[in-house]
Order: C-alpha cells, then structure tokens, then sequence
C-alpha cells in the first residue's frame, strides 16, 4: 500500500461507537482493529465488561470465559485507539441519536436476555423466578436478592441449555465441586445450603423439539450424586428411534442421549425431564409463596399438580429495542440485511450478537457472526475519507456520568482475582462497585 | 547436506488455513496442534480458539481434507467431548474436527491445507 495514503488515512479514521461488551461486541472489535485504523469507543450498561461471559456463562464452564484473555490483549495493545465506558446505558446516559450524531458508525451489540413472562395466573407468587434473574443471582449481579431454597422440589420451565445451566448449578450447590471457581462466597454459601433433592424440568413441547446442546444434556447426566432420566411415552420412544436414522447427526447424536436416559430416576437426589406439558397456573400458600404448578398433561388430556418451592422459567424472550432504533413488525431491531440496520441519515448502524437475532447459539455463533460483520464494515469504510467524529466523551464529562474505563476496570479485576486467591478461586466478584465509581 | 535438509525439513509443515477468500500459510512443528499454529503466528483469523485448546468451545473448528481426515481418525479420532463440541459448529461437516486436537504429525505431507468454515449470512438463515 501507499504510504502517503497510509498516513492521510490515519487523520481520517473512522470512530465507531460499540453498544455492549460482549462476546459479540468485543469479538467484532477485535476483527475490526486488526482489519483497519478505526478508532472504537466502546459502551457498557454494566459496572464491568463481558457481558454474559461473567453474568450468564455458569461457574463451572470456566474454560469458556478463556475468551477474556484474548479481550485483554485487544485492549492493551490498543490504547491509542480503543476505549471501554462502563457504567453508561446507551437510552439514558447518551442517547442512540446522540451516538449517531458524534460518531461515524456506530455498532449494536447490546444482547437481548431478558426471560418472557410466564403469563399465566399466580406468577407474581413468591419464588417465582425467571431463568435469567436465577442465572444472574448465581453469577454475582448486583442487588438480586437470594431465592429461597428450603424446600424439596423445585420446577425448571423450559427445554433449552439455561433450564439445564439452572438445574446443573443447584445440583452442584452442595458437592463443594464450585468452590474455586468465580460463584461469588455468598451465593455458593446460600446453594450448599439448599434442601433441594428433587428437580423437575418442564417442557411443553415433545423430546424430539428441545433445544439443549449436548454438551449441556450430558453434563446433567454425568452429575454422579444426582440420578437424572428422561420421563417419556412409549409412543414418543418408539417414534424417535424409528426415525433416529433420517436425523442428521446433530439432532441424531442428542436424541439417542435422550433415549439412553429414558426412565424415572431414582435414589436420594433426582433430577426428572417431563414433555407435554403446558404450564396453567402456579399455586401459592397462605404466604404467597409457590407451593405448585398446575400443568396440563398433552398425553393424558388432564390436569396435573406438580408440587414445587422454587419455580424457574425459561420460555422465550422478550426483545429491548433502544430509543430511537427502528423496529419491525416482529418486533426486532429493522435490518437491511444480514447486518446493517434499516436507517436513514449519513451514519451507517450496524447490529450483530444477541441483540440482532435473538438469543439463539452459544459463543462460536457469536464469533462467527462477529467476523463477518467487522468484514462488511471494513468494507463499507474501506474508502473513507470523511472527518473523524468527536465521540461521545464530552457529553458524559457534561453529565458527570462516572464512567469506568478500562484501566479502572483492570484494577477492579485484580482486585478480584487477589481477592479469590485468598480462598483458591479464580476471582472473587464484586457484588458493588460504589467504591470504585469516581 | 541433502539428509541434513531432509531431515530438517522433517521436523516442521507447512499449514494452509483457508478462511473464506483469505489464506494463510504458516510453519508448524510436529507435534504442534494446528491452534499452536495459529497463536504462534498470530494469524488474523478472528477469534479462533477462543477457550484456549480446553475442549469448552468449538471457535477452533477446522474442516481437514479427506485423506487428512481418515489419517487422523485411525490415530487420533474424535472422542465423546470433541464430538459433542462439533456439534455446536454452524457449519459442521463430514470432515469437521477440532484445530486444538489436531496435531501435526511425521505422515502429513509438506503442506497440511484445513477450511477454517466462515458464515456467508448469518445464522438466520440456517
Ligand atoms: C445463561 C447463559 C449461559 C450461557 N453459557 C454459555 C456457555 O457455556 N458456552 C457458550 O458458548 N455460550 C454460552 N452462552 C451464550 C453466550 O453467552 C452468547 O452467545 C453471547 O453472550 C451473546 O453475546 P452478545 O454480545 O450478543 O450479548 P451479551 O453477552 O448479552 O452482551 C451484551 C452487553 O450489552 C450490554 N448492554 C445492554 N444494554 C445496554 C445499553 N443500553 N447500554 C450499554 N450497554 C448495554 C449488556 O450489559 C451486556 O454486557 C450462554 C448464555 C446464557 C444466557
Ligand atoms: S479452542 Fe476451544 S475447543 Fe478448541
């Protein structure tokens, strides 16, 4: 290349504001600082960055949360051209129009995990919990209080890897196997303490129509204090083995788990998988706690009482659209295509991750999904000659916005780790960042 | 000097990594998995490798040639835990395995070329 328009481009790089550090967000930053000069300003709701990689991602997968490493790197070896805000929401700190206007594009990456409501009669009842308030409590987000769990039985609604993330970690609560990970003390202390001995996960589809990965299934299976088993008909069982042969080998591999598992469990602690069954209404004590869930059966045609203390939910999602975002009818952010969102003005917007479509896949989706977009913004920008935008640090300066930047976020993070290794965790999170906001 | 050469010449391969229209050629050790490779040459292949080579992730997924593939699956075939991660690939194939399980070994010919699979569109389609 040229070196005089090498030079000229560097006083005219693109500055691309990203909304939302997770893995969607940080990978597709991460394609884009090796791919070309732009300059990134990156913004975060939370205190500290990653996304569902620390708050969703459970404990025991740590070797998942490996793809920090390659986060950190990012960020040391781009200090002139990389920034973090923590502690800003993009809606209420800065508004969507005011990220458009002071930066050349900008890049939605602001996930999209936040459970459907249940909607049925009695769901306010105490201990009714969605999957992703259960799935933060657990991963130390701030202020969620403990759910209870005294009981015996607790119910999981929902066929897809949080049911199972949600079933896995209070069958790992007490067998001491979380203890050097990330589970913040308090919250591990509260699960060891739990009196749950029996856990039922509810689908109201059939066993052919899950959604778990096979990985996930199987970690449940192999839990060795835990009896776990597959509760299925005849019928459904005779069906998914005759047709086990036409599935590809994804589908085929996870059904002959399912099928190797089916049966009632048995013995002191027992985790049961239920089809059919349609959640109707969660009956409460005199107390307003959840005593029951009334299902109906879809292979008997009646109504059943499953008793439980603790009921989890997992059954879909809602969508957040940013102020300001267009829509469409389905109710998700309006794309152009695969990843360009659907709207007028001079400042290209780009989606990708959750927030784009929907919470579907795991990381390598993620990582897949970002390479390509950090490829097509590359291209548009490719001929860009226009002037750097100003960002947006200035307007949070106005608002005395206390932000936290990367450098305030490494000294929380080894604050953490030093923390942990007082009690051979990997890191103790903070549950509170007052102290650490300026 | 001619067995000096050879065996030297034995002792490493060179990894052809095709990645949509890209390609990147890289000298590997025997004995290196091809994610060794990767990070020894800090190629720009966006997120490959994510959890590091502890079999958590599925970002290291390479597509080997067929007779790589069947070589590989004599010696060295995917177990239960490799398998459950490939089936999380978008784009699993016949010939899928794990680049942090591969290693480079003496039977690989001079040039050991594998498909790092990128999407086109993104998931929404598939
Ligand atoms: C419970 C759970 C467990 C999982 N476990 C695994 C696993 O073991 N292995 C695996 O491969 N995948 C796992 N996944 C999937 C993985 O987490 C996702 O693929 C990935 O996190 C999606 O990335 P994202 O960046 O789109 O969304 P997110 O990770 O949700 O990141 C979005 C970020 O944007 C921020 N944000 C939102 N709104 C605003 C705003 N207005 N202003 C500023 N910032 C904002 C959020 O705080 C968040 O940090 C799991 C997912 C869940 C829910
Ligand atoms: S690097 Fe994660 S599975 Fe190979």
């Amino acid at each position: 290349r040229n070196l005089s328009i090498n030079s000229f481009r560097r006083f005219t790089r693109p500055r691309l504001a990203i909304v939302g550090s997770g893995p969607a967000g940080m990978f597709t930053c991460n394609a884009l600082l090796r791919r070309t000069n732009f300059a990134v300003d990156v913004f975060e709701n939370y205190h500290v960055p990653f996304g569902l990689v620390r708050y969703g991602v459970a404990p025991d997968h740590q070797e998942v949360k490996n793809c920090i490493n390659l986060f950190d790197n990012m960020f040391d070896s781009n200090k002139d051209r990389l920034r973090l805000f923590c502690n800003v929401n993009i809606g209420k700190d800065v508004t969507f129009e005011e990220l458009t206007n002071n930066y050349n594009s900008v890049l939605l990456a602001y996930g999209s995990y936040k459970t459907r409501s249940l909607a049925i009669p009695g769901e306010k009842s105490l201990n009714v919990l969605s999957g992703s308030e259960f799935v933060g409590w657990y991963n130390g987000v701030p202020n969620v209080a403990n759910p209870s769990l005294d009981g015996d039985s607790a119910v999981i609604i929902g066929n897809g890897n949080v049911a199972l993330d949600c079933a896995r970690i209070i069958s790992m609560g007490a067998d001491g196997s979380l203890k050097s990970s990330d589970i913040p003390d308090d919250r591990l202390a509260h699960l060891q303490e739990s009196k749950i001995r029996n856990i039922k996960v509810l689908g109201r589809r059939g066993p052919g129509d899950v959604s778990f990965t096979i990985k996930e299934l199987r970690e449940q299976f192999k839990l060795a204090e835990w009896s776990s088993a597959v509760d299925m008909s005849r019928e459904d069982e005779e069906t998914l083995r005759s047709e086990l042969p036409k599935f590809e080998r994804k589908k085929k591999r996870l059904t002959e788990l399912l099928l190797k598992f089916a049966g009632k469990p048995n013995g002191p602690r027992q985790c049961h998988f239920l089809f059919n069954r349609v959640p109707q209404e969660v009956l409460s004590d005199s107390c307003g706690r959840v005593k029951a869930i009334k299902v109906f059966n879809k292979y008997t045609n009646e109504t059943e009482t499953v008793p439980c203390s603790l009921l989890i939910y997992s059954i879909g999602y809602q969508t957040l659209i940013l102020d300001g975002v267009p829509q469409n009818a389905k109710g998700m952010i309006d794309m152009k295509d695969e990843c360009r969102v659907n709207i007028q003005g001079p400042t290209p917007v780009y989606a990708t991750g959750w927030c784009a479509h929907g919470p579907r896949g795991v990381i390598v989706d993620t990582q897949q999904q970002s390479a390509f977009v950090a490829e097509q913004i590359a291209k548009d920008f490719e001929n860009f000659n226009g002037k750097t935008a100003v960002g947006a640090d200035v307007l949070l300066k106005q608002r005395h916005v206390r932000s936290i930047s990367w450098d305030r976020w490494k000294f929380i993070d080894n604050e953490e780790k030093l923390k942990g290794q007082k009690s051979g965790k990997i890191r103790e999170k903070f549950t509170t960042f007052d102290s650490f906001v300026n | 000097p001619q067995t000096r050469l050879l065996s030297s010449a034995s002792e490493t391969r060179t990894v052809r990594f095709l990645n949509g229209d890209r390609k990147f050629d890289a000298n590997g050790k025997i004995g290196q998995t091809l994610l060794d490779v990767v990070v020894e040459h800090d190629l720009a292949l966006d997120g490959f490798g994510a959890c590091e080579g502890t079999l958590a992730c599925c970002t290291c997924h390479v597509i080997l040639g067929k007779e790589h593939f069947e070589r590989e699956d004599k010696l060295n075939p995917a177990g239960e835990e490799e398998l459950d991660l490939l089936d999380m690939a978008p784009e699993l194939n016949d010939y899928s395995r794990l680049g942090c399980q591969i290693k480079i070994t003496k039977k690989d010919p001079e040039v050991v070329e594998v498909v790092v699979p990128t999407i086109n569109r993104d998931a929404r389609n598939s």
